[in-house]
Parts: structure tokens; sequence; C-alpha cells
């Protein structure tokens, strides 16, 4: 098996995450925060073959479940942004224990990338890789707000109910998260990143628009990118088509000598 | 608590919710993937269940096949035979002995043609499985057109008679054709059998497949004359989507699952303990 599974966390907070070690000596850590709610699913597949792809070229891979989703322990209503900040720095410790000497790259995905924009820091990460990034924490708890009450409201979906269901409080794309999640999200954005800490975009050409000045930018084609916010899982993302921006992000590495010097 | 269970000479692995306590009922559940969802099932549904299921004394395995989440991507065996390695690996390094097998869409009509030939598994859980559509799915697709507003008539009565007039390729999806199913008599005899070897069949079906299901009287033509057995529990909600988007809904089906799990008593000692 060339991925290990594995829990990890405290007893009582159990995390599970899926191991990729690197092939030959590891040139780095990557910790992939992985999508949020439906886009959990739906990228699922992708993402494992993602780790397996940059693992091949030396990378370490850790994807792992926040608490409360996922294969991790604890109910839909125990993830917050909170917590899974907590969680990102449990699963970078994870990370190092394995190898203190490679750099930390942080992967946050879609918006994922909001939480990792925030743990960056807090972890010393040696870069943050932004996937198909969500950049306003408000602006995408209104959207997919909005997309469910739609979706509640789908005769495709329901086709013979009398009366559509309504969301309850805390209800979000059919998860029934605590009530605070969504106001705690609304305050996450792209641009809590440290500025000291060198930021990659990688997405369509609206992501790339919208990142920060001084991050490094790679596209994907719309072949890597049409899964965001999709529901539905009826067909795979093929990683061959999101293969020009991994060359492009395996040559940004950060150096492992820095990090040897904090953590060696 | 959840634990990691290596399989097929360590290529894959699943994560079996363990029984709590000593209070361990006879068989083992194995959730197979609905369709191309990772092993958490949609909206993490198989979680869930199997961690009430848990509760309740049962060890519940949840892992992935080829293809599929974190499964195996150049298998060398077909669904069926990875599937029937899981079970030997349970019953060798779990101390399984019988099985209930199933799961969502896909998982039910795979479960479907591991159990004609497995002997070990006692217990199906199909969901949004086949429905034979027979007359009454025409009937309820009439009274479904009947009952539009007068002014969609007109429209309505033009489509159906393109139809007539020209013979189109079907388009979208098509469950009867696209799904790996026996024909309707063999489905039947299928079900006759599987309840004379005393499996318990626990059928549940949504307005979802609303393509092939469409009034309850179809699962009387699906399941023929075995329909009032004890062992066959079926269950149609017209109003529930097929991924069971709504939360409550998803709970509900958890319920019934775990309602028909209880068929499985707890050892006599355990019982009277309890």
């Amino acid at each position: 098996m060339s991925l290990h599974p594995v829990h990890f966390g405290p007893p009582t907070r159990r995390l599970f995450g899926l191991h990729h070690p690197a092939r030959g000596h590891a040139r780095a850590n990557l910790l992939m925060c992985l999508p949020l709610l439906h886009e959990h699913v739906r990228s699922y597949r992708f993402f494992s073959q993602l780790a397996d792809r940059f693992a091949d070229a030396g990378i370490a891979c850790l994807r792992f479940d926040y608490f409360g989703t996922g294969d991790s322990d604890g109910d839909d209503d125990a993830f917050t942004p909170q917590s899974a900040l907590a969680d990102i720095a449990e699963a970078a410790a994870e990370l190092r224990r394995r190898d203190a000497a490679a750099p930390l790259v942080l992967l946050g995905i879609r918006a994922s990338a909001l939480l990792a924009a925030r743990a960056a820091g807090d972890v010393d990460a040696a870069a943050l890789w932004c996937w198909q990034p969500e950049h306003d924490g408000r602006a995408y708890i209104e959207r997919i707000a909005a997309r469910y009450r739609e979706e509640l409201a789908s005769r495709d979906r329901f086709p013979s109910r009398k009366t559509l269901p309504s969301a309850q409080a805390g209800d979000l794309m059919g998860f029934r998260l605590a009530p605070a999640f969504a106001e705690e999200f609304a305050a996450c954005r792209l641009d809590d990143a440290p500025g000291n800490v060198p930021l990659a975009v990688i997405g369509d050409d609206a992501a790339l628009r919208l990142a920060p000045p001084h991050a490094t930018r790679h596209l994907l084609p719309p072949t890597a990118t049409f899964w965001a916010d999709q529901i539905d899982l009826r067909g795979l993302i093929a990683l061959r088509d999101a293969e020009s921006a991994v060359q492009s992000l395996l040559h940004e590495l950060p150096e492992p000598s820095l990090r040897m010097q904090a953590y060696g | 608590m959840d634990e990691v269970i290596a399989f097929g000479d360590g290529r894959g692995f699943g994560l079996l919710s363990r029984a709590h306590g000593a209070r361990r009922r006879a068989p083992t559940v194995v959730l197979l993937n609905a369709g191309l969802t990772h092993r958490i099932g949609p909206f993490r549904i198989y979680v869930r269940l199997a961690r009430r299921l848990a509760a309740e004394g049962f060890d519940v395995l949840r892992f992935d096949l080829p293809r599929v989440g974190d499964g195996d991507a150049r298998p060398a065996e077909s669904a069926e035979a990875v599937v029937t390695g899981v079970l030997d690996t349970l019953q060798q390094r779990a101390g399984a002995r019988e099985f209930v097998l199933g799961g969502i869409c896909s998982a039910s009509d795979l479960a479907w043609r591991i159990v004609q030939n497995e002997p070990r598994v006692s217990g199906l859980l199909l969901y949004d499985a086949f429905a034979d559509r027979g007359p009454w799915f025409r009937i309820a697709r009439l009274r479904r057109a009947l009952a539009r507003p007068l002014a969609q008539w007109p429209g309505l009565a033009w489509r159906v008679l393109g139809r007539l007039r020209v013979q189109k390729p079907a388009t979208g999806f098509d469950a009867q054709s696209a799904r790996d199913w026996p024909e309707p008599a063999v489905f039947r005899a299928q079900t006759a059998a599987l309840l004379d070897r005393g499996v318990q069949i626990l059928a549940m079906y949504t307005g979802g497949v609303s393509k092939y299901l469409l009034h309850p009287r179809q699962l009387g033509t699906t399941f023929g004359m075995k329909r009032p057995d004890p062992r066959l529990e079926l269950h149609y909600w017209p109003d529930y989507d097929h991924l069971l988007l709504p939360p409550d809904d998803r709970e509900r089906m958890v319920d019934t699952v775990v309602a028909w799990c209880r068929k499985w008593s707890l050892p006599a000692e355990l019982e009277r303990a309890a």
C-alpha cells in the first residue's frame, strides 16, 4: 500500500488521516487541508491521486479529516472553524513527527484555503498553496446557503415531495453544523495569510485574478476545476489535467535547508 | 471506536467501527460504496450509520472498492472478488461469522450479486435498488401528467405525440439500462431463494428514483409472491431524494436500518445481564 491510514490526536478527539510517504528522500512535507462539506466527497479521489503524485515526486503528504468530518471522530456539529485550526496544528505536528527536517507546505483546498491561510503562521509553514481557493468567508457562506436553499427547492431532486424541505438553523449543504459555524467562517479571508509565507494560488483565470499580489499563479484548465460547488458525484476529475500546475508547483518548493535550522 | 483493518495483502484498508463493550451481536455489517462516493457515504451517512450500529452491538466495516476513494487504481480482481476477500479477512481477523451486506444505490446491486453465492450473508441492506417498472409505473406516470395544470397539457400532448412520431435515441439517465440488474422474473426467483435460505432483506426506496419507481404497488410486482414474507421489510419514501440531502431524512433512514438490525438479538447471556 502506498498510503498509510493513521489515527492521531488526543484519544478524546481522534483525527483520521492518510499518509503518503515520499518516494526516496522527502523534499517537503505537504499537509492537505481538504475541501469542506459537499465538495469533500466530490473531490476525494482526485486529491488522493494528487497526494500519490506528489509522493512520487519526493513530497510526503498527509491528507486528513477535520474533527466532525469524513472518517475522523465527532458528529457534524462538532466541526467549527476554530476547531479546524486546532486540527491543522495537530496534523502538522503529526507530519513533523515523521520527518522534522523537511519543510512544511500547507495545501488549502477550496474553502479550506481560508483555514490554511489563518493557520499558516501558527504552524510555521514554509509555504502556503491555495487550490481553487475561496477568497472571502462571508461570500462563501452566503453563496452555499443560497445554493442549499435552491437545492432543497429543486423539483429534479424532490420530484414527488408535496411540501419541499426547509433548512434548519445551522444546516449547510446537507450537513447539520453548529449554529455558530457560519458566523465564525464568515470572518475568514484569504488575506489572513501571513505576508512572509510564500503563497501560490492554483486555479482558473478568475481565481488567479483574485490572488494577492505577492502570490505565484498556476493555471488549471476548466477540465480540472469544473467540480467546484457540485453536489452529485457523476464523474471523476482527471489528474492528468492538473499535471501542468503540479509541475510548476514542484519548481517552487521551499529549500529544505532553511527549515532544518528551525526543526532539525 | 473506529479501527483500521488491512486487507488484500496490504493493498487496501477499511475502517471497522467496533461494537461497544461486550454487547456484540452476530452479524458484521459491511457497507459498500454508494457509486463513486468514498467510504463515508453521501453526506457522511455511512459514518453515522456505522457508529449508531456499533452502539447497538454490531461491528461495521466501511471500505473503498477498486477505483473509488482510496481504492486500488489497477485492481487484479473483480469488485465481487474483492468483497469476498474482505469477508474472509473479517472472518479470520475479527472473528466475524455472518454478515449483513449492502448500501446505497450501486452498493445494493453489488450486494445482490454477491449474496446469491455467499452463504455467510444473512442480511441484505438495499437502498434504491432494482424495482420492476411494470404497469403501475405507467399508471402513476399518467396520473402525474393528468395532475398538471391545464395550461401545461398542450405542451405535454405535443411532446408525447412527438415521441410517438420520431423514435429518438434515449437521453438522460436510464437506470434500468445503466445498472446491472437481472430481469424482473429472475429477480423475483432470486428473492424467493434468498428468503427461503433465511436471508433477511431490508429494501428502502426513495422519490429520487422516480425514473423507474413512482407507485408503491410496484414493490408488489418487484418482489412477487414473497412480498408478505416477514423476512422482507420494504419502505417507500417518495418524499426523499436519492442522496438524502436533508439531515432529518438521513436520520430517519439510519433509524430504520438500526431498528431492522435489532432483529439480530444479543447473545442470551448479555440479554440477561442487560
